[in-house]
């Protein structure tokens, strides 16, 4: 068995994903070609000695159809020799690319295999690929399958989240992405998008917004409610959910992973990979697993499947340092932290997807990339970044500092 | 042949559907039969140049032989050999060069409309008595001669789905707007402008098999994923998963609507034969058979010339507006002008109703309100042949009433009790005849609830009771007779659901899984929103009258949640406060509905399903036993009309024919260990006959 480790982390800044949005312009395929052309320049590697570029993406026809994979690699100007895949779990793609890109290093199938992900949210609509899952009556009408949204309700009316309670995180969410922005945190790790001229489109994330209070939010129109009773979907809840009278919809876009256009990259490689060209680890994967849940609830997974892989290792919640959950919604957050009887400090310290957006297929190359920078910035020992799925799925991997 | 004829006008073939037995049509094995052969025949006459498919018949055709869809069960294999001739002879007329249009003589409703869906262009009558639809989906099965797949690609997914999916059935108007229809014209007129659609020489070949077709709604989109999702689950949240038709027809729609006709018409076959091989249809179509036998008249019994309401609360003023609507003259009696004005205002508030949905004229307006007279004065009265009470539900209050009735009105007249509870023979005994003494008990909306128990007390005439329903019918309610007893059988058997429900309540189990049992198990509101609709205040009087007669057990435990709603002042939905609040925008389970919660007696909803309905099981057998059900028809219609018991399982006669006897027995001999002696039947309990 050989060891993986993370040698660097490249991503674009997020762009809100609306046809005002500054990366609005700017096809999926340039997004991930130019951060995979940053991420060789800036190691100088030899781009002829990746095995294998590994992308996720969870609307994958279109323009981010056909296997984005190789196309981006193409496009890049790396070597023809290497390969693309593109794969596709909803929201975890993007760390579940690093989990196979990490399996094939670790079982000594390959040595240096680049994963990531891409997804511009303005450009091809989320839910646009539709899929058996969402629309073939003999599985949506037997298995309730809701959208997200009102599942995210429904955890907060389980847990009897207040709206309050929801949005006090959605304000934290947004202080820690700036002060993380502030402090430089991310400096070393999102690189401008430019046009071919050299000229910059965008810089630093265009969806965080500053002076978001609980006030400010308290504004905000619930978004779910009149889909959950209009359509039906707050009623077929109750069949799984009985003693659910009536959702409490709680949720809103200020509370919500923001909708953004993004890519991200991450340079995964053996001990001798890195020894080779030189370059310093910033983690080592230890570890990752998925598993399924009920559907319906769908989000309440990254516990789930947290506790799975950390009992996996022979570890324990409390051998985890830190943690990068993804904030799809404020109540996804909430409930991971309570199942897992965790401080809230330990998780996401640099802000998350409800300040800084959730490019879906690219999110999970951010949080692991995030979460690598900071155990090496704070000198933690262990880390694990989850992230729940559509459809009732989650995902989680551990790192480590690489020693021991 | 003998139920389809063709003949030639204009140079065009016309084929008119004219069935031997009936002066309607239907199709069964010999039309199927004959209607195939003679449309492949004329496709395939070289010399052949339009076709007109049309009906001798004032209607165009009302689809498949309910007679034969009542036993499709043991009938598989007939019904499977006719959907494949017809699929094969309608795919025969849509893709063939010759042009055929459908000229509908008037209601073309399921596998009638299914064949005109086959033709490249409708002509139907602008009249508004005529009906289009597809509604098979209320028999428990769907659209089986292409309708789920033609109608889809002629108006669209999601109007198709809508229409399909409810078994609506639209006028010619709306018909037209949707599609479905592409042209209207006079009745004179019909024939002559379907030989001036085919003098035009259009193509031929159904719109979905020209180049340029192109269909809407597909599900592989951001807005089809949106509009699928929402369909698929507003259907499972109406039909809680318990009709397989449903789940069926969305997918024969979505796996079909991407194939080319051949492949399509054999998803929906297979799909079809899946849903015929449950017993719901059968069990539906039971149901809507018996209803029709019952409403139907039998020759004039009586005449009514005069119609006399005492009481104008909801259920007089109901009462007396739909006899008005049906005909009737009627004269409402109150305590006093205002009061018996009411019956007024409601048969005003439901003609405009008419009015605004044009189902009523002006002039239908004005003769239905110059049919209803009130006073405050009883001896107006005079002359009627019915009178029916209606008034509060007190022994003392009804037979000072009788006592006022008696002298004013014919030795013939009919008195007829509209009580929910009190025991007709009871009452009787408050009149100097009873023979001519009946209990007519209506439901509440009247205008909308179907069904009147007529209710014999122990001296009522058989002639008596024969009026009663001829007037049922006449005002096209459905009658149930029973036999006389506390409750009856609708009340007694009903009441048992909400009662179950406050034993659960009081038990500690959490009131929204209680509710959620219930929608479960197939009825159409939770018992604790059922409560709030029936009055909290009327559930407790039932419950008094029920403690007198001693027909329950665990009365003490019901009737101490209900006490406590009242005391809280609680009454139900028309306070706008029971066990839910209510406001403008929707109903949730008040704060202190939750009050007896314990959370270490929750139950699996399983038990909990089959506590709400063995205990309406149990008492049906019982009333059975008692002999105040009559027939199992009576049994199952009066439950399913009565108060929504699901209708799919085919009534509670029919659900423990399902469970079958021994199976029953052993389900409430667990429930009667586990949870009550209630649930005890009698040790001497014979097996019914219906069995």
């Amino acid at each position: 068995m050989k060891e993986c480790f993370i040698y660097d982390h490249q991503r674009t800044p997020r762009g809100i994903g609306k046809p005002q949005g500054k990366l609005h312009a700017f096809r999926p395929v340039y997004l991930l070609a130019s951060i995979l052309q940053r991420l060789v320049t800036r190691n100088g590697f030899d781009s002829a000695s990746i095995d294998d570029v590994i992308i996720g993406c969870v609307e994958p026809h279109s323009e981010q159809g056909g296997n984005i994979a190789r196309a981006a690699v193409l496009l890049s100007g790396m070597s023809e020799t290497v390969p693309g895949m593109q794969i596709n779990r909803f929201c975890a793609s993007g760390l579940d690319s690093n989990s196979i890109a990490a399996a094939k290093i670790i079982s000594g199938q390959a040595e240096a295999v680049i994963a990531g992900g891409v997804e511009c949210m303005s450009r091809v609509k989320m839910g646009s690929s539709s899929g058996a899952l969402f629309v073939d009556p003999s599985i949506v009408y037997d298995h309730q399958i809701i959208p997200q949204g009102i599942s995210a309700d429904l955890i907060a009316t389980r847990e009897g989240y207040s709206r309050t309670d929801l949005d006090a995180w959605a304000v934290l969410s947004q202080s820690r992405a700036r002060n993380a922005w502030e402090n430089g945190y991310f400096s070393d790790q999102v690189a401008p998008v430019s046009w071919p001229t050299g000229r910059v489109a965008l810089a630093h994330d265009e969806h965080m917004r500053s002076g978001v209070t609980l006030e400010s939010l308290a504004e905000l129109k619930p978004s779910f409610a009149m889909m959950g009773a209009l359509a039906g979907y707050d009623s077929v809840i109750k069949e799984k959910y009985p003693d659910v009278d009536q959702i409490n919809h709680v949720h809103h876009p200020g509370n919500s992973s923001g909708i953004v256009d993004g890519a991200a990259v991450n340079l995964l490689g053996t001990k001798a990979f890195g020894e080779r060209y030189g370059l310093t680890p910033l983690a080592r994967i230890k570890g990752f697993h998925s598993t399924g849940i009920d559907p319906t609830i769908m989000l309440t997974a990254p516990s789930v499947v947290s506790r799975m892989l950390i009992e996996k290792q022979g570890l324990s919640i409390r051998d985890i340092d830190s943690w990068e959950i993804n904030e799809a919604f404020s109540s996804v957050v909430l409930k991971a932290i309570n199942d897992l009887s965790i401080d809230e400090s330990l998780v996401n310290p640099d802000g998350g997807s409800i300040a800084m957006g959730h490019p879906l297929g690219a999110t999970g190359s951010i949080l692991l990339g995030t979460l690598a920078r900071r155990l090496k910035r704070n000198d933690l020992n262990k880390a694990v970044v989850t992230l729940c799925v559509a459809g009732g799925m989650g995902s989680a991997m551990l790192i480590d500092n690489g020693v021991g | 042949m003998k139920h389809v004829n063709s003949y030639q006008m204009e140079g065009y073939t016309v084929i008119e559907l004219n069935h031997n037995d009936h002066d309607y049509n239907v199709i069964d094995q010999a039309v199927a039969e004959e209607f195939c052969a003679l449309m492949d025949a004329t496709l395939d006459d070289t010399n052949c140049s339009g076709v007109i498919l049309t009906s001798a018949n004032n209607t165009f055709c009302s689809g498949a032989d309910i007679q034969l869809l009542s036993q499709i069960n043991r009938y598989q294999s007939e019904v499977s050999d006719i959907i494949e001739k017809i699929h094969q002879t309608t795919m025969k007329m849509e893709s063939s060069s010759i042009p055929i249009v459908a000229a509908l003589t008037g209601t073309a409703v399921g596998g009638g409309l299914e064949l005109a869906l086959a033709c490249q262009y409708r002509i139907a009558i602008d009249e508004p008595t005529s009906r289009y639809g597809l509604p098979e989906i209320k028999l428990g099965i769907f659209p089986g001669f292409g309708g789920s797949q033609r109608l889809p690609r002629l108006i669209g997914v999601q109007k198709s789905l809508e229409l399909m999916l409810k078994g609506s059935t639209v006028p010619s108007v709306k018909a037209k707007a949707l599609g479905i229809i592409d042209e209207l014209t006079t009745r004179d007129q019909l024939l002559s402008q379907a030989v001036n659609y085919l003098n035009t020489s259009p193509t031929g070949k159904s719109r979905w098999l020209q180049s340029d077709f192109q269909m809407k709604d597909m599900p592989h989109s951001y807005s089809g994923m949106m509009t699928w999702s929402a369909a698929i689950t507003l259907a499972r949240s109406q039909t809680k998963g318990h009709y397989p038709a449903v789940k069926a027809l969305l997918s024969a729609v979505y796996e079909g609507i991407g194939l080319g006709m051949e492949q399509a018409l054999l998803v929906e076959h297979q799909y079809f034969m899946m849903v015929v091989n449950s017993p719901i249809p059968e069990n539906l179509i039971r149901i809507y058979l018996s209803q029709k036998a019952l409403v139907k008249c039998k020759p004039v019994v009586k005449t009514f010339k005069k119609i006399s309401i005492i009481g104008s609360g909801l259920m007089g003023s109901g009462i007396a507006s739909v006899a008005c609507l049906a005909g009737f003259k009627v004269h409402v009696v109150d305590t006093s002008m205002e009061k018996a004005k009411q019956s007024e205002g409601y048969l005003k508030r439901l003609l405009d109703a008419g009015l605004k949905r044009k189902r009523y004229t002006e002039s239908i307006v004005s003769d239905c309100l110059s049919r209803l007279s009130v006073s405050d004065q009883i001896d107006t009265i005079r002359g009627s042949d019915l009178v029916i009470e209606a008034v509060f539900e007190s022994r003392e209050v009804k037979e000072k009433i009788y006592r006022q009735i008696e002298p004013l009105i014919d030795s013939e007249a009919i008195i007829a009790s509209n009580t929910s509870s009190i025991p007709i023979s009871e009452l009787a005994k408050g009149v100097t005849n009873p023979k001519r003494f009946v209990g007519l008990h209506f439901f509440s909306p009247v205008e909308k609830m179907a069904l009147v128990e007529v209710i014999k007390g122990k001296q009522t005439t058989d002639s008596v009771i024969a009026s009663a329903r001829y007037f049922s019918q006449k005002i096209s309610k459905v009658p149930i007779t029973v036999n006389d007893g506390c409750g009856f059988y609708t009340t007694r058997v009903f009441a048992r659901y909400p009662q179950e429900a406050l034993i659960c309540l009081k038990e500690g189990i959490h009131p929204a899984v209680i509710e959620q049992a219930g929608r479960v198990a197939g009825m159409p509101m939770g018992p604790l929103e059922i409560s709030d609709a029936v009055g909290i205040d009327v559930m407790s009087h039932i419950m008094s009258i029920a403690k007198d007669y001693d027909i329950y057990h665990d009365m003490d435990i019901s009737s101490s949640v209900i006490d406590h709603m009242v005391s809280q002042s609680r009454l139900g939905k028309k306070s706008k406060k029971g066990f839910y609040d209510y406001q403008s925008n929707g109903h949730s389970l008040w704060s202190g509905s939750y009050e007896w919660v314990q959370t270490d007696r929750q139950i699996s909803l399983v038990d909990l399903g089959q506590r709400l309905m063995y205990g309406q099981l149990i008492e049906m057998i019982k009333c059975w036993d008692e002999s105040i059900l009559r027939s199992d028809v009576d049994a199952d219609i009066g439950a399913v009309l009565g108060w929504g018991f699901a209708p799919y399982v085919g009534g509670p006669a029919a659900l423990i024919k399902t469970i079958g006897w021994e199976g029953f027995l052993k389900d409430s001999a667990y429930l009667a260990d586990t949870y009550g002696e209630r649930f005890r039947l009698p040790a001497d309990i014979n097996k019914p006959d219906f069995l």
